[in-house]
Parts: structure tokens; C-alpha cells; sequence
């Protein structure tokens, strides 16, 4: 047993924070689009096909790798785009390898569509270049969709500025229904996103106490705001543990994937709404704004809260799974 | 304790229906009614002696005795036909009530009546990028040459700086005294060169806010409220008028009850979210909430009517009142789902203009002085604690 | 990255889980008193017998010199078969041996630690008193040398089983007019010595363990000091990072079973309103569900940091997170089960036990050991290098 990561798994997080740290710099409160160069790279160095088997072009690394990626992403607020074409991919490995195959390669592009309920309007994003859509439905189960057509959606303001949003009143042509463990993939990597979130509000938010001063002296040696730090890292520490846990639980396949993975999803939510929210108030004023990165964090985790159902629905889950006794 | 009004202010409840019935009768509610009408009735009010009451009638208030329970009434009443009360903004709600305080005769002349009547619109120039929970940190320096008072410095988070002509400002005129002791309150107009003003946007898309680049400006003389150097006690008595402005659970109270519409609107798994245990649970606990802040508002009110010292609880109304906004915002996310994801536009179609709330709750929590500066000057100013070294409230 | 135990940790799994079974104490374990000593006592003895004591302590030392890895596994079966609290041993194994192992001389090691690991010494910690708590550098007990001896004078207070204790860790300002951390020496004292006395204080809980302790004109020989006169500082803080650090191992699996129990009673119970099963409330449900979530954090924070410890030797200031997170969720679980069967709560008396008593007692965890803002102090200056407070 060891949850550290190995000197392997550590050059592979040091060298997607690096091609992160030149492309999404985290200065300003732009929103970081997806870039024709990201792409490139992302289909260049095998992110999207990390997880997946080399006979469709992917790099046959494990949910642990695909994990760190994806912590990775979100500590940058990088683009939805990859989580959607991993989902995407993992998803129609087996029905249609030709098309997962052109997902690995970044030549075919996936999109989300939010939305458990039967009835209309459902939400589609980052459909504009796509040609397929995820979508959990209200049983768990990840759907792959083709494309929308472009005459039946209305485009409007989403709130996370970096990803297009639409309503659409009708769903895309369904193609297929994916496995189970799709579910729990996708599921754990939104969880990665978020714990990434919460480690960057955290981080940020230490960086702004050491450097800004107020009553002659920084403000991060005032015990109100020292506490308020101590307590995101204790949300982060818990997370980013169970997220190791959670995503080694389903590299082994293990019986308790699927709740080590829930439970990970009640905590990662958790902690990134809690960190985003104590950052932006021992920013101040200036984390209120939409010139600084903090308002990205923030609509940022809503939107990870929509995708695959909120707190509440995870909390029942989790409850229903019988306790694995070792 | 009584929470009953005496006979002769039922009368004048009486009174003030009468009035409304006649200048601002039900019938004109959903016309579309002109800047010209609004500011007729209000002449009439304030002839009638119902807005802005504590100003002499020389600056165009209506100069009535001080009574707490008559202004309640007033604002009760105007609140329920949706009768324009008096002009919001920093003018009316900070400046006028400075000038009445500290101002020369004057001043009080020269300001009051224009900005009272919305004429003149102030910005509120308080914060700099290195003085904001430590005010008193402030850089920007005025220098008198001759008659004037020649001003450089940097504002920013300076509310309605936007449409404002004019801005009340703190500045450092007395560079070598003590922090608290160097600072004086100017007013400055702001149709000038040397002035910047650059918008800042929030999170949610709002710009009431604006930052302030101030090049060799000048403002004459005898500008200045209060003496030199007096500037921070000057600026007190308005902070402190408007921490518990938002402390107010008027506006909660209409905020849950919308809260409350949108529970029993809303449709989760076919069933009206309001009869889910857990929503109707946490509407109770915050209908409890915005309750015992507006009983704390009354008890506040009492305390005030007949002159008493009104103790720890007008501390408290601002961080009681952002915790409310919180828990009624993360409620209404958790009603809205998926449309909390669509940003309030123009063809708003329901559920997303609480987006704006949600997102906005945040913002209001560092408003008038950050929640940490809430608790220091409660544990302060309100429970005798020790002073926390270097940290001023 | 990975969750596998080798074929050599399952197999140690297995002996655990059987040996546990059918050794683990049937009979409750008393409350207080000397029938609690008694108990405490035999059931150390029994499981030093059968060599199951001090898992990762030394072998010269009576220890089996396994690996952390062992020493969670063992911890994981102790929980899992609902094994006592080890109680009046506490202080012995997991403080004063680990600092006798690390810094104790040869000496102090062959005379203590097999006596420790027997249950053969009870020991106790003499640090807090009533104006050294959380600024435990404050400590003002004067220990004067005097020959070969050190005379002390002076109080202790918070002394778990002082009433019971054979030995004391104790620590007392030798040097006065050195700054707060230095000056300080770290001491073996036999509680039997002339000048002591001791009296206990109730719990709310009803238990007895808390003791005053006063000291007047108390001999300690010098050769019982570990580490060096005025040197005291650092010999305790090795002590209290090994217990910020480990400690928690025990827990982690306690708490876990802990909730798994309230959900089969929150099954059965009737809910809010009498007419559902409690189980059948979502707030009940939700809030149940949560802290599954938080004890299998807290179960993945313990493996992150015996990893660590695997890796590095050492706990890391993480430790202080885990301390600061495991007291959180057992003051919630426990609250969660005070709120889920209030008529029961309400049906206490002194000395009775159960989970009310456990209700009671879990307002200590975010104080005994540090208290939680002294954990949130320890972060913000080790894990996130905010600047000082103090």
C-alpha cells in the first residue's frame, strides 16, 4: 500500500504543469478558452487517450494518471473541452473504436449536455465544434449523443465565461449507452477538477496573505485569516487523499470503486466551494471582481456541480452502497 | 416591552394613507410614471412632513421632531402602495447626515438641496488599493496652495463613482501626524481635468463600482468638513449609518418571500420542491433567521425611540444579514440547478436572476467593511474583548 | 500509487483478525477505578504474552520491529474487532516509549520500555498547568539541581491516570533565565517519590481520570533527564509530533464503524414524527451519508501520511492536519448520534456509559493534545508558511 506517487507519476504531473503553466498562466480574470495550440498539445503528448488503450491511440495509463491530469486542469481553470472528450472517448471505446480513436486524436470533439429531467430545455455546452455529447441520465448512466443540430438551439450567457452554453429543446440522436464504470470515471475526474480547484483557491489565497499588507503588517498573520487558510488546507489535504484512494480503488477495479469514488464526489464539491468562497473573502474587494482569476473559480465549481448531479443527489447515492467492510 | 402603537400615531398612520390616497393613488401603480411626477410628490411629501425629516426646512428637508415610530410608519406605509421615498445613493445617505453633523452653514447651503432632490450624485471616496480593511492606511494627499487644495492620489471600490458629478473623499493632509490623525475629509468635484475614472466589473457582471486616478486635482478651500486633520472621526458617523443600512431585514424579508415562491414554483422529480423535507426544513430555519433579525430590528428601533444605549445588537446586523444572504442564496442554487449556470440577461427568463444573487452574496460580505472586521469590532466594541494587536476596528 | 498489501501483509492480516477474536476481552471495560486499572492492565499483559505488543517498536526493546503498514493493519483488526480502549497505557505506549526509543539513554530504555510494553508500568504526562496550556512554553514548575538530584516545585494539571501512574513525564523550567523554550528539561519521575500529591478531577462524562498534581520539594536523580538539561523543549515536541502524527491510526476505523452503526440504528429507529423509519428523513439520510464521506477521508489521510511515514520516517506537519480533521468528524458523528436518540441522551448518570458518555467525552478531542486553533497555528506556519502571529 502506498498512496504517494511514484517518481514515474510525478514527472508526468510535473510535465503537464508545465505545458498548463505556459498556455493558462494564472494572471487576470480572462476566462482560459480552449486553444487551437492546446488542443494540439493535448492530442500531442496523449492526454486525452491517457486512460485508454494504445489500439485506439491512447496511452494505456491507468484512472490514477487520468486523475492527476484532470487535478491538474482544474488547478489551471483549463478548458472543459478535455474532460468532455475523455468522457467521450471512454465512452464509445468499445461501440464505435473508430470514433473514440478520432476523440483521442483531437479530430473529433465532444461536448456536454446537462440535464437528468425528461422534459425540455436541457443545457449543451461546449457543443459549438463538436460532433458528439455526454450525458448523464437520471439512472447514472453516461449517454453518448451525436451532434446538435444547429438550427434547434438558442445560444445564451453562460455563467462559466470560458464554455459556451446553449439551451436546446430537443436531445441529439442517442449512439450509444456507455458502461457502467463510465460513470465512475467521469465522475471521478469532475472530483479531480474540483479538489484541483480547491487546492488553487487555497494556494492563491496564501500567496495574496503573505504579500498583502494591511495595519503594518501582512494580513496573513492575523489568526482570523491564518484559520480560514487552516481550514482550507484541511479540506484540501482530505481531498486530495480520498481522490488518490478513490481513483487507485479504480485502477484495481475494486468492489468499492463506486463508493470510494461518491464519496469523493460529496467531499471534492465541498471543498471547492468552501475554499473559492473563504478565497474570495480574504482577497477583498478585489476577489469580487472579474479582473482578477477568483471569479473563475467560482462559476467554475458551479458548473462542475451541475454535471454530474449536486451534493444532495450524491449524498443519496453514497447512502444507498453497502459499507466495504475489508 | 410594547409592541403596540399609541393612539395618537395610529391617527397619524391615518393621516399618511390619506395623503398617499390622494398623491399617489392606487390606480397610477402599474402606469409608467415620469421623473417629473416623482419628483412632484415627493415636494408634496416632503411639504406634508413625511421625507427628510430630520433636515431643517432652509436645506429642503421638513424639519419635524425627532420620532422614530412616525418614520417607521412613514416607511411602512410608503413601502406598501410603493410610494418613492427619499432619493438612495451616498448623497442622501451619507453626505447630507455629515454635513447636518459637521458641515459650515455654508456648505450645508450650498449641498443639501441638490443633493437631496438626486440633482447632484456623490461618489464615496474611501478605499485605495493599500487602505481597505485598515482605512486608516490611506495615501492619497491634499496639499492647500493658496485656496485650494491641490489632490494626487489613487481611489478604488468607489461606489457609484460612474454617474457621480461629485466625490466626498478622505485624504492625507497631514503627512506627518499619527495614521489616524492626518487625514481630512474633502469634497471634490469631479467634472475636472486630472480625474480618471476607470469601472471596475464584478463577478456578476455589475459596475457600481469604479476605481479613481486623481492628477493635480483641485477643490477650494473651504471644502473641507470638519477641521484638518479630523477627517476620520468625520467619516465615523457615515460608516457607521451605513453598516447598519444593510443590516436591515426589510430586504431579506422580500428576498425570502421570493425564496419562498420559487420553492413552492419549483418542480423536482414531479413533485413541488417545497413539499421535500429537506428544502422545507432549511426555508424554515431561514424564515426563522430573517424573523429574529427583524425582531432584533425592532428591538434596536425601541431602544433608539426612547433614547437608549442600543448595546451589542446594531454590531451584529451586518454579519447576521450576509450569513442570511448566504444561506438564502445557496437554497435558491440548490432549487435553480441547472439554470444557476445561465448569467441574468436582458430576456431574464425567471429562475436565473437569483444567479445574481448567489453570486452576488459574496460581494456584499466585503462591502462597508470585511465579515473579519465585523467580528473585531464586535468582539471590540461589543464584548470588551482585548484588542487584537494591530487591529483596528 | 497503489492499494495493495503484499502477500506478507495479508498473511499478518489474517494471524491479527484470528488471534483478536478469540483473545479481545468479552467483558466491558470498566469506567473508572481500580477495576479499570485492573482491565487495562491484564489486557496489555495478554497481548504482550502472545507478542503482540508494540507492533512497530524495536525488537531490543520487547517491540516487534514491523513496518507502519504492519502497525495500521494491526490498529484497522483492533477496531474491527470492537477490541478496549487501551486506556491507563496510553500515556506509556504511545508517549513516553516512543521518546525513551528516540532519545532515552541505554539505560532509561532497558529499564522502561519492557515494563511499558508489559503493562507492568502505568506512566503519565506531566506537562499542561494552569497558566501553561496552549502556550505550553510558559511552563513555570521550577526544577532546581541540587547534587546529582533535581528538586522540583511547583503544579501540573490535565494528568490523565496521575492517580494510577507509576511514572511521569514531566517537564519543568530549569533555567529561568533563558527565553520561554529554552530552559525547560524533560524528566523520568517516579510518581511514589516524597512531596507528591495528587487530586483527581470529575469529567462531565463522569469519568475520573484528569488529576491536578502538586510538587513540593519533590528529588528526581539527574540520570532520569532525557536529552539534556535544558534541552527539555525538544525532547517533548518529539514526543507530541509522534502523537499528532500517529495517533489518529486508532481512530480512523473506530470512527468509521462508528457511523456504519448509526445508519443500522438510524434503520430502525423511528424518524422525526414518529411515522417512518429515521433513515426514511433526507436530512437524516444526507447528514449520515456525509459522514461516510468524511470518515473515508479521513481513512485515505491516514494511508497518505503512513505512506509518507513509510517513505521519509516521519509523519510530516501533515499530522497536525489529520489531528485537527479526526476531531472534527468525531465531535460530529458524536453530536449526529446525541441528536438521533435524545431520549437517550437525556438518561445519564455518573458513571454510567455508552453514548452518552461518548457524547460527553468527544468535547475533548478538539482540545486534548492541542486544541484546534493551535492545530489551525501549526498549519498555517508549517504546511502553508503564512507569516508569524505571535
Amino acid at each position: 500500500m502506498d498512496l504517494l506517487l511514484t517518481s514515474e507519476q510525478e514527472q508526468i504531473v510535473e510535465a503537464i504543469a508545465a505545458v498548463l503553466g505556459d498556455e493558462l498562466p494564472l494572471t487576470g480574470g480572462h476566462p482560459r478558452r480552449m486553444t487551437r495550440s492546446l488542443w494540439q498539445l493535448a492530442s500531442d503528448l496523449g492526454w486525452i487517450g491517457l486512460g485508454l488503450p494504445m489500439s485506439v491511440g491512447g496511452m494505456q495509463a491507468s484512472t490514477v494518471e487520468e486523475a492527476l491530469l484532470f487535478h491538474k486542469i482544474g488547478y489551471h481553470c483549463g478548458p472543459m473541452e478535455l474532460l468532455f472528450s475523455v468522457i467521450a472517448a471512454h465512452a464509445a471505446k468499445d461501440s464505435n473504436p473508430a470514433l473514440c480513436e478520432r476523440l483521442v486524436k483531437g479530430e473529433a470533439r465532444a461536448g456536454y449536455l446537462i440535464g437528468t429531467s425528461l422534459n425540455p430545455p436541457w443545457l449543451a455546452l461546449a457543443m459549438a465544434n463538436a460532433e458528439v455529447a455526454v450525458r448523464l441520465d437520471a439512472n447514472d448512466q453516461m449517454i453518448l449523443h451525436g451532434a446538435v443540430p444547429l438550427t434547434s438551439h438558442e445560444q445564451i450567457c453562460g455563467l462559466d465565461p470560458a464554455v459556451d452554453t446553449m439551451s436546446i429543446d430537443a436531445l441529439p440522436q442517442i449512439l450509444c449507452v456507455a458502461p457502467a464504470n463510465v460513470t465512475s470515471r467521469g465522475l471521478l475526474l469532475v472530483a479531480a477538477m474540483e479538489a484541483g480547484l480547491a487546492r488553487l483557491a487555497l494556494d492563491l489565497a496564501c500567496e495574496h496573505a503573505k504579500v498583502r499588507e494591511q495595519f503594518g503588517k501582512a494580513i496573513g498573520s492575523f489568526q482570523a485569516v491564518r484559520h480560514a487558510c487552516a481550514d482550507m488546507a484541511v479540506r484540501s489535504e482530505a481531498v486530495d487523499s480520498q481522490l488518490a484512494f478513490a481513483a487507485a480503488s479504480l485502477a484495481k477495479e475494486s468492489d468499492s470503486a463506486f463508493y470510494e469514488v461518491r464519496a469523493l464526489k460529496c467531499l471534492s464539491i465541498d471543498a471547492a466551494y468552501r475554499n473559492v468562497r473563504s478565497a474570495i473573502q480574504i482577497f477583498g474587494a478585489i476577489g469580487v471582481t472579474d479582473e482578477h482569476v477568483m471569479h473563475l473559480l467560482l462559476k467554475r465549481t458551479h458548473l462542475l456541480d451541475a454535471l454530474f448531479g449536486n451534493r444532495s443527489h450524491q449524498l443519496d447515492r453514497l447512502l444507498a452502497y453497502p459499507f466495504p467492510d475489508s | 416591552m410594547d409592541l403596540n402603537i399609541n393612539e395618537s400615531d395610529i391617527g397619524f398612520r391615518d393621516e399618511v394613507r390619506a395623503f398617499l390616497a390622494s398623491c399617489w393613488p392606487k390606480a397610477d401603480k402599474q402606469r409608467n410614471r415620469s421623473q417629473k411626477d416623482i419628483a412632484l410628490f415627493r415636494q408634496r411629501a416632503i411639504e406634508a412632513g413625511y421625507l427628510y425629516r430630520s433636515i431643517p426646512r432652509r436645506y429642503g428637508g421638513s424639519e419635524q421632531a425627532y420620532n422614530i415610530i412616525r418614520a417607521e410608519i412613514i416607511r411602512e406605509e410608503f413601502g406598501r402602495v410603493r410610494a418613492p421615498m427619499e432619493v438612495s445613493g451616498n448623497g442622501t445617505s451619507m453626505l447630507v447626515p455629515t454635513l447636518l453633523d459637521c458641515g459650515t452653514e455654508w456648505q450645508r447651503e450650498q449641498f443639501i438641496r441638490p443633493t437631496i432632490s438626486g440633482e447632484y450624485v456623490w461618489a464615496q471616496g474611501y478605499s485605495e488599493p493599500g487602505a481597505g480593511s485598515d482605512l486608516a492606511a490611506l495615501k492619497t494627499s491634499a496639499v492647500l496652495t493658496g485656496d485650494q487644495w491641490v489632490i494626487n492620489g489613487h481611489k478604488i471600490w468607489t461606489t457609484d463613482v460612474l454617474k457621480a458629478q461629485f466625490m466626498f473623499a478622505l485624504v492625507r493632509t497631514e503627512p506627518d501626524a499619527p495614521k489616524h490623525k492626518g487625514i481630512s475629509y474633502l469634497l471634490i468635484d469631479l467634472r475636472q481635468p486630472g480625474v480618471t475614472v476607470r469601472p471596475l466589473k464584478q463577478l456578476h457582471g455589475g459596475e457600481e463600482f469604479g476605481e479613481v486616478f486623481l492628477e493635480n486635482v483641485k477643490t477650494p478651500a473651504d471644502w473641507i468638513v470638519g477641521n484638518r486633520g479630523e477627517g476620520w472621526s468625520v467619516s465615523k458617523t457615515t460608516l457607521k449609518h451605513e453598516r447598519s443600512s444593510i443590516g436591515n431585514a426589510k430586504s431579506y424579508m422580500a428576498m425570502y418571500a421570493r425564496l419562498y415562491e420559487l420553492a413552492a414554483g419549483t418542480t423536482r422529480s414531479g413533485l413541488p420542491a417545497i413539499q421535500d423535507p429537506v428544502i422545507r426544513v432549511e426555508l424554515a430555519r431561514i424564515e426563522a433567521l430573517v424573523l429574529s433579525q427583524q425582531y432584533s430590528s425592532y428591538r434596536q428601533f425601541s431602544r433608539a425611540a426612547v433614547g437608549k444605549d442600543p448595546g451589542l445588537s446594531p454590531l451584529l446586523n451586518k454579519l447576521v444579514c450576509t450569513g442570511i444572504g448566504h444561506r438564502i442564496a445557496a437554497l435558491a442554487q440548490e432549487l435553480i440547478a441547472e439554470s444557476g449556470l445561465l448569467l441574468p440577461s436582458a430576456q431574464v427568463r425567471g429562475a436565473e436572476k437569483w444567479v445574481n444573487q448567489i453570486v452576488g452574496s459574496l460581494g456584499v460580505a466585503i462591502a462597508g467593511g470585511s465579515s473579519n472586521i465585523q467580528r473585531n469590532i464586535i468582539a471590540e466594541r461589543g464584548l470588551d474583548l482585548p484588542r487584537a494587536q494591530g487591529e483596528g476596528a | 500509487m497503489n492499494l495493495d498489501f503484499s502477500s506478507e501483509e495479508l498473511q499478518f492480516r489474517a494471524e491479527v483478525r484470528e488471534w483478536l477474536e478469540t483473545n479481545r476481552p468479552s467483558a466491558p471495560r470498566p469506567l473508572d477505578g481500580p477495576e479499570m486499572l485492573a482491565f487495562d492492565v491484564e489486557w496489555q499483559k495478554c497481548q504482550f504474552d502472545a507478542g503482540w505488543a508494540g507492533i512497530s517498536w524495536p525488537k531490543a526493546y520487547g517491540g516487534r520491529g514491523l513496518s507502519t503498514v504492519q502497525q495500521l493493519i494491526w490498529h484497522e483488526e483492533y477496531a474491527r474487532a470492537d477490541a478496549p480502549f487501551i486506556g491507563a497505557c496510553f500515556v506509556g505506549i504511545n508517549h513516553a516509549g516512543p521518546t525513551l526509543i528516540q532519545l532515552g539513554s541505554e539505560q532509561q530504555q532497558q529499564e522502561h520500555l519492557p515494563a511499558i510494553l508489559s503493562g507492568q508500568s502505568i506512566w503519565c504526562q506531566g506537562f499542561s498547568e494552569p497558566n501553561a496550556g496552549s502556550d505550553l512554553a510558559a511552563i513555570r514548575t521550577r526544577g532546581v539541581v541540587e547534587g546529582d538530584h533535581l528538586v522540583v516545585d511547583g503544579q501540573k494539571i490535565w494528568t490523565s491516570f496521575a492517580h494510577f501512574a507509576r511514572y511521569q513525564e514531566l517537564l519543568v523550567r530549569t533555567d529561568p533565565a533563558q527565553p520561554r523554550h529554552k530552559g525547560l528539561t524533560w524528566i523520568i519521575c517516579d510518581m511514589l517519590a516524597p512531596g507528591i500529591s495528587i487530586r483527581p478531577i470529575r469529567e462531565m462524562s463522569g469519568e475520573l481520570h484528569f488529576c491536578e498534581v502538586f510538587y513540593d520539594a519533590v528529588r528526581i536523580p539527574l540520570r532520569n533527564v532525557v536529552g539534556a538539561v535544558n534541552d527539555g523543549w525538544r525532547t517533548a515536541m518529539s514526543t507530541l509530533s509522534f502523537e499528532r502524527g500517529t495517533a489518529f491510526l486508532a481512530e480512523q476505523v473506530g470512527l468509521a464503524r462508528e457511523v456504519e452503526r448509526l445508519i443500522a440504528l438510524a434503520m430502525e429507529l423511528p424518524g422525526p414524527g414518529g411515522r417512518r423509519a429515521a433513515i426514511d428523513d433526507d436530512e437524516i439520510a444526507r447528514k449520515l451519508a456525509d459522514l461516510r464521506a468524511q470518515v473515508a477521508a479521513l481513512r485515505s489521510m491516514a494511508y497518505a501520511v503512513i505512506s509518507r511515514a513509510e517513505r521519509s520516517g516521519s509523519p510530516g506537519p501533515e499530522g497536525s492536519i489529520v489531528k485537527l480533521y479526526v476531531s472534527q468528524v468525531s465531535q460530529a458523528i458524536q453530536q449526529f448520534a446525541a441528536d438521533l436518540t435524545p431520549m437517550q441522551t437525556l438518561n445519564f448518570s455518573y458513571g454510567s456509559t455508552g453514548p452518552v458518555c461518548e457524547y460527553l467525552r468527544s468535547y475533548a478531542a478538539s482540545i486534548a493534545g492541542g486544541s484546534s486553533d493551535i492545530q489551525r497555528e501549526i498549519i498555517a506556519d508549517r504546511v502553508l508558511s503564512l507569516p508569524r502571529s505571535r
